[in-house]
């Protein structure tokens, strides 16, 4: 067995070496990618080209104008006469985001009873994404403005010697201390071109032979279902876990994530993560006929992972029956684990449900990938 | 070029996709269910963040605290613990984002006006969901004790306003998207990187006549270069057509999402985006020898850059100037600001030109390259 074995995964090899610009793909490829979308998507959403409608143009206005300079988020950068010209700005793409201070902004903040003074923000809502963003920021400026205009006020008010009432909030963040959006998105982008490559590379192999006609001669070999799966898996699983290695190496030099857990415990859950992942490709590779079928349920399979990784959507808010569903799916818990070993430097010891989860599912997907192949070869 | 011999490999090419009608359906169906998977995984409305509080005062104040808290749903009051090493699991799990400790003695610190320390302990390794939740703790102890304030003044004879102790009010207006929903400045944006599945299609069609020795008899036959590569594009286009109607019917009807510019507008400049979609797939195709070099090809270069550097998720204007350069070369950024333009403003030739303009530059481009390519691999 171990000898028939040996001469597919030798036969993949040659296959693989005959189309070099494959293995390029498949291991420069997720490595640039991963480059070019932590790049993209790491940095903090800053600078936002902003227009201010300054119709008060007092001392007040001016240092909230300049506490919005100060905040990085924003960046005033037109100064339009009137609403009017801010929308016009808006409505060309130029700017998403538009402050709009009344004319007797000053007189309410000096004199509260005339109403209360505010502010006006106007956003694109086209750019959600940035709008958002903006919101959070424009609300913690405008908040913190007030709160130092409230100060001057307290002690004014002191004398009148009322106990007045004050919260300190005293925040400790841990794991991430500087609230580093890269250190989400990293790691978790490293787990979604792992998945893409497993699953691409896995899939294809089976499928390929029966569109070209080849694995009928396989079949008359004397090689038995769990030999080919095997010798069709351990090429997938060197090539994937290279891409692995090589992505963890950028994640920990280039984007500076912390490596705070154990090294060989997490080179040696990746193996076993990736050993799940190519058992779902090759039951793919198993159920296709052609490779266009076998990319467009590769491409399902994806978006199903993604969809209940709780990379986006929180898997815990999701309704009951969905929340369980989550936990057949196996990158959310190895996202758990990857987070846990990166970020916490945590052990078995927090996330060996995970880990139980992983195991489980990997010898279910396996055995059902053997099943099925079965039955389609014999 | 002659029109009827185009026309033959046309025909030959639609019989190709029409026959296998699993292939077809799923080359017609693909960009709109990964739309619809697309917009449930990746509309990020961060809202209902797991929070766990320690209520160490347990008064009638810290109750009233932590029962607003949880009020406006940006956070959820999920865990209530007992004692600091329970907190302390729930974050390490992840369980909980944040968590906010209540020290004894809140409401006795407050009322004597003494200030009390709450403590509020955030689990960083999602900021997003971090963020959002200490905006809001933060926002909402301001609040609470603004109105404290305002409480404890009127008892002693003084209206609030006339202290200045209210906060400048920040008043909301949104354009396009008054509800500031996530999902319907994303979804234009996702049908346009859905939208490269049937140029990646084509690009397995042709790689497959390549690899199953097809390709030569073509070749071999009179039908000219430019004949050959437009008779195979051409089906894959109107695919493509069809699917762009297909998934502006699933972002309208089933999603809500409002379609205010010219759906006649948008088809136009949909094709504009297919020719240039389509050029990239000829010149990988001219490339690659095998399917699975080709489908992984097309998959790195259409949709990952298509989803991450196409300005969806991340702005182009924060980007690097190196970074700006590469997202404006890939067509889907240019779609994007289409599609955007046209779902959401309503916006009409006299704004979206650049953008109609830089795809068409593209198309040909790529085009021609493709040409030149196909013309040095057959000799």
């Amino acid at each position: 067995m171990g000898y028939r074995v040996w001469n597919l995964i030798v036969k993949e090899l040659i296959q693989l070496w005959r189309d070099r610009l494959l293995v390029l793909f498949i291991t420069l490829g997720p490595v640039m990618e991963l480059v070019l979308v932590a790049w993209a998507t790491s940095g903090e959403i800053e600078r936002i080209p902003t227009a201010i409608v300054d119709l008060d143009r007092s001392p007040a206005s001016r240092s909230l104008v300049q506490a919005l300079d100060n905040s990085r988020t924003f960046d005033p950068r037109f100064y339009p006469d009137d609403v009017e010209a801010a929308q016009d700005l808006v409505e060309r793409g130029r700017t998403p985001v538009a402050v709009l201070i009344p004319p007797d902004f000053q007189e309410r903040l000096d004199d509260p009873v005339r109403g209360p003074a505010y502010v006006q923000v106007i956003l694109d809502g086209a750019e959600a994404s940035v709008a958002q963003t903006a919101l959070l920021s424009a609300e913690g400026v405008v908040g913190s403005y007030a709160q130092t205009r409230m100060e001057t006020r307290r002690g004014q008010v002191a004398a009148l010697s009322v106990p007045l009432p004050a919260l300190e909030l005293r925040v400790r963040t841990w794991f991430n201390e500087a609230l580093k959006l890269s250190y989400y998105e990293v790691p978790s982008e490293l787990g979604f071109m792992l998945i893409g490559v497993a699953l691409m590379i896995s899939s294809l192999g089976i499928a390929r032979e029966r569109e070209l006609g080849t694995l009928e001669q396989l079949l008359v070999t004397p090689m038995r279902g769990i030999e080919l799966v095997i010798g069709k898996a351990v090429p997938a699983i060197v090539l994937a876990y290279v891409d692995f290695l090589l992505m963890l190496g950028l994640v920990l030099y280039l984007f500076h994530i912390p490596m705070r857990g154990s090294f060989a415990l997490l080179l040696t859950i990746a193996l076993f993560y990736l050993l799940v992942e190519i058992g779902w490709g090759l039951m793919i590779s198993a159920i296709s006929r052609t490779q266009w079928q076998a990319l467009l349920l590769v491409f399902s399979l994806m978006m199903g992972e993604m969809i209940f990784s709780g990379y986006a959507s929180p898997v815990e808010n999701m309704p009951w029956l969905l929340r369980n569903a989550a936990n057949l799916v196996p990158i959310k818990h190895w996202l758990i684990i990857l987070r846990s070993i990166l970020l916490k430097g945590a052990g078995v010891e927090v996330f060996w449900r995970e880990l139980l989860a992983l195991a489980g599912l990997g010898v279910v997907i396996n055995l059902l990938t053997l099943t099925v192949l079965r039955r389609r070869l014999e | 070029m002659n029109l009827r011999r185009t026309l033959a490999v046309m025909r030959k090419e639609s019989w190709h996709v029409l026959r296998d009608r699993t292939a077809f359906s799923l080359t017609l169906l693909s960009p709109a269910f990964l739309l619809v998977a697309l917009a449930y995984t990746l509309s990020i409305q961060v809202r209902e963040v797991a929070v766990a509080v320690l209520d160490g005062d347990r008064t009638l104040l810290s109750r009233q605290y932590v029962q607003g808290l949880g009020a406006s749903g940006d956070v959820v009051v999920r865990y209530r613990a007992d004692d600091y090493v329970q907190v302390k699991r729930w974050l390490l799990h992840g369980q909980a984002k944040a968590a906010v400790i209540i020290p004894a003695g809140f409401e006795a610190d407050l009322r004597a006006g003494r200030q009390p320390a709450l403590q509020v302990l955030v689990e960083g390794t999602d900021p997003n969901a971090a963020n959002v939740a200490l905006a809001h703790i933060s926002g909402y102890s301001q609040r609470f004790i603004a109105r404290l304030a305002a409480r404890t003044l009127a008892r002693a004879g003084l209206p609030a306003h006339q202290s200045g102790l209210l906060p400048v009010e920040l008043r909301l207006r949104v354009w396009y998207n008054p509800t500031l929903k996530l999902l319907f400045g994303l979804l234009p944006a996702f049908i346009a990187v859905v939208l490269g599945m049937p140029a990646v299609a084509a690009t397995t069609a042709l790689v497959r006549e390549k690899e199953q020795g097809t390709f030569e008899q073509l070749v071999a036959s009179p039908i000219g270069r430019a004949e050959l590569i437009v008779g195979k594009l051409v089906p894959y286009i109107v695919s493509g057509m069809l699917s762009t109607l297909l998934c502006t019917a699933v972002a309208v009807f089933w999603f809500g999402a409002p379609f205010r510019g010219s759906l006649g507008l948008y088809l136009l400049l949909s094709a504009d985006f297919f020719l240039a979609t389509m050029a990239i797939a000829l010149i990988i195709s001219a490339l690659t020898g095998t399917q699975q070099a080709a489908q992984i090809g097309a998959v790195m270069i259409f949709f990952f850059p298509g989803l991450f550097l196409s300005g969806i998720f991340y702005p182009i204007f924060s980007m690097e100037p190196m970074m700006k350069m590469e997202a404006l070369m890939v067509p889907t950024t240019h779609y994007v600001f289409i599609g955007r333009g046209i779902f959401l403003k309503g916006q009409g030739m006299a704004l979206l030109w650049p953008y109609a303009l830089a795809l068409l530059v593209m198309g040909f481009l790529f085009l021609s390259m493709a040409v030149l390519l196909f013309r040095k691999r057959l000799g």
